[in-house]
């Protein structure tokens, strides 16, 4: 097990954790009788997307080449970004050409602008962003961050919503969910209407078409990109479909697994900015293609993490997920997904996460586009293991009777683990829980 | 070398270029495809009404697409679609199993008229069987999928309709809608 992981979910309030249990329960319970209502056979559906993403990454190169051709001559400006620092320059600099400083932002939900922790630098640029999704606006006003990909307040309960709203003036304490997501509507509209720029993610980008399509149900994505002179989407290389055609099995076999939805209330599909004599929609449209260690991981063994539709079912069926929540990872992507994600985009600071896991092998069965994730688990324990001071850990967790030995001496070891190496930097022991084999005897 | 041809140089593309096999077999109902349209539309929350009852119960000031205009047989009555209490579309086509309309962009039509006002009311003259035969049909132009009204789970996981784009989805489904099946690929 990972220490960053157990620790805090150890430390997390049992209302949390029940909070957190109940709501990935009740969608993951979902998700399977809903692509039953949708398709024929489901796991020929689950077989073909995972078919499609295979070919898209095999095809990576021209793809791209396909889909920026058509978006540019849709109207769209492409830019390409090798890592997070260029994305954020480009996003910037995008911002400073087509509007007066202290103009506000519309962001719309995005785990791509998350993970290039884009609102910190908009902030600095001196364009504030306004989160407007109903969760990451609760997320902004609590200087919080998300705790699923999906469901980013899946741990917060409405009376801190309610609180959170009072004490940032949104409207008065309330502890009704529809006056809460109403009084949001009020506040964010001025936003909507004040805004010049409108940032946003992507879910699909069609290669023959040059189209973006973006799945949301609350309607804010839509608003954030064509309420606004310029819409900025930012985007990873691994987002592409060959076809418009693949739409029609991928557009409900994410909402299936995500939430249990059989399609999401909207689909936006963007072609580009406002044409002839239209009168609304954005003037600028302008598109970030991100690598941020996406290449690497497309040369490593865990190329197919790149197939991920960004759907959360892994996260919502995991054991240890639903102990831990998402913050328990240290990562915008949390989970098991998190877990494989995180450390191959970044192997340094995050190659204990491949240990938060029991390998139950859950995650597999509901992944709609079946990535391995246990066997890439696997695969990174043993790299994290090779990389140093693992080696110890490793030992002690196979041998049973070491186990029991390090457990006993684990308030001695943290202590001498601190000043002895980087071990404690990675790994705070777990601290005199007694032995778990027997206390569940006792138990059982 | 610029960022494009960086992380152009460092794709791999696999060396031999298998095809994929795409899935879209749906699962089938019994009932007609207006029929089962109604049924999605009422179990996401919307209604559907005759035109004379939604002109009826329209709220005003409306917003109108020019295009449909004629159809609606009413003028817009407001310009401004922050103001507008409803906004009137037109669509391109239904879906019958999902309850899915398809609404694009283009002159004389506005983006934000099925997403700003509280009310939006879309009228129906073509209903196709399912997702993949509207994909077909998806214009050149900026389009968006419409399913059910705007909606959120964020707090507790309690639906609230209405968070953001219109709380209220009223389908007009018009006497002389068609109904087509392109399944054969037509």
């Amino acid at each position: 097990m990972s220490s960053r992981v157990d620790t805090f979910a150890r430390s997390m309030p049992t209302a949390t954790a029940a909070r957190v249990r109940r709501a990935t329960r009740l969608v993951a319970d979902k998700r399977m009788p809903t692509l039953s209502s949708v398709f024929a056979d489901p796991e020929a559906a689950r077989t073909a997307a995972a078919d499609t993403k295979r070919y898209v990454l095999d095809n990576l190169h021209r793809l791209l080449l396909e889909f920026e051709r058509n978006a540019i001559a849709n109207g769209i400006q492409v830019h390409w970004a090798l890592d997070a620092a260029e994305a954020r320059e480009t996003i910037v600099g995008i911002c400073e050409r087509s509007a007066p400083k202290w103009s506000i932002v519309a962001k719309a939900k995005s785990m791509a602008t998350e993970e290039i922790h884009l609102n910190e630098a908009l902030f600095k640029a001196g364009y504030p962003p306004v989160e407007t999704d109903l969760g990451e606006f609760v997320i902004q006003l609590d200087h919080d961050t998300p705790s699923h990909i999906v469901a980013p307040i899946i741990h917060k309960d409405r009376f801190q919503v309610a609180r959170s709203f009072e004490r940032a003036h949104v409207g008065p304490y309330t502890q009704v969910p529809t006056e809460l997501a109403l009084q949001a509507r009020h506040y964010l509209r001025k936003q909507f209407q004040a805004s010049k720029i409108g940032v946003s993610g992507v879910n699909f980008a069609v290669a023959s078409t040059g189209r973006i399509v973006i799945v949301e149900n609350e309607g804010n994505n839509r608003l954030s990109t064509t309420a606004p002179d310029v819409h900025i989407a930012v985007m990873g290389i691994e987002k592409l479909l060959p076809t418009e055609d693949d739409l029609a099995l991928f557009l409900p076999i994410l909402a299936g697994s995500a939430t249990g939805q059989q399609i999401t209330t909207y689909v936006h599909m963007v072609t580009g900015p406002r044409q002839g004599a239209e009168t609304d929609g954005p003037r600028e449209v302008h598109l970030v293609l991100l690598d941020n260690g996406r290449t690497d991981a497309m040369a490593s063994e865990q190329r197919d993490i790149l197939k991920c539709i960004r759907c959360g079912a892994c996260q919502n069926i995991c054991p240890v997920y639903r102990a831990a929540s998402g913050h328990g990872y240290g990562h915008v992507y949390g989970g098991p997904i998190g877990a494989v994600l995180a450390p191959s985009l970044d192997f340094a600071a995050n190659r204990e996460l491949p240990f938060a896991s029991s390998l139950c092998g859950a995650c597999e069965e509901v992944c709609p586009v079946k990535i391995p994730i246990p066997d890439m688990l696997v695969d990174l324990r043993t790299k994290s293991t090779a990389a140093g001071s693992w080696a110890m850990f490793a030992t002690g967790a196979t041998n049973p009777n070491l186990w029991r030995a390090g457990l006993a001496l684990t308030p001695w070891l943290g202590g001498i683990g601190a000043k002895a190496s980087g071990w404690a930097e990675f790994r705070d022991p777990p601290k005199g829980q007694g032995d778990f084999r027997r206390w569940w005897r006792e138990r059982a | 070398m610029n960022a494009r041809d960086a992380i152009l140089s460092r794709i791999i593309d696999a060396k031999e270029d298998r095809t994929y096999q795409s899935y879209k077999a749906y699962t089938s109902y019994s009932l007609p495809p207006i029929e089962r349209f109604k049924e999605r539309l009422a179990a996401l929350g919307a209604r559907t009404m005759s035109l004379d009852e939604a002109r009826d119960r329209c709220p005003r000031p409306a917003y109108v697409d020019q295009d449909i205009a004629g159809l609606w047989g009413e003028p817009s009555t407001c310009d401004d679609i922050w103001q507008a209490a409803a906004g009137v579309t037109g669509t391109v086509c239904a879906v019958a199993h999902s309850g899915t309309l398809l609404v694009t962009a283009g002159t004389g039509r506005k983006r934000m008229a099925s997403l700003a006002p509280p009310v939006h009311i879309a009228l129906v003259d073509k209903i196709v069987l399912t997702l993949d035969q509207a994909m077909r049909l998806v214009p050149q132009q900026t389009s968006v999928l419409v399913t059910g009204p705007s909606r959120t789970a964020d707090i507790e996981g309690v639906l609230v309709n209405g968070v953001h784009g219109p709380g209220q989805l009223c389908v007009v489904i018009l006497e002389d809608c068609v109904v087509e099946d392109t399944a054969s690929g037509g």
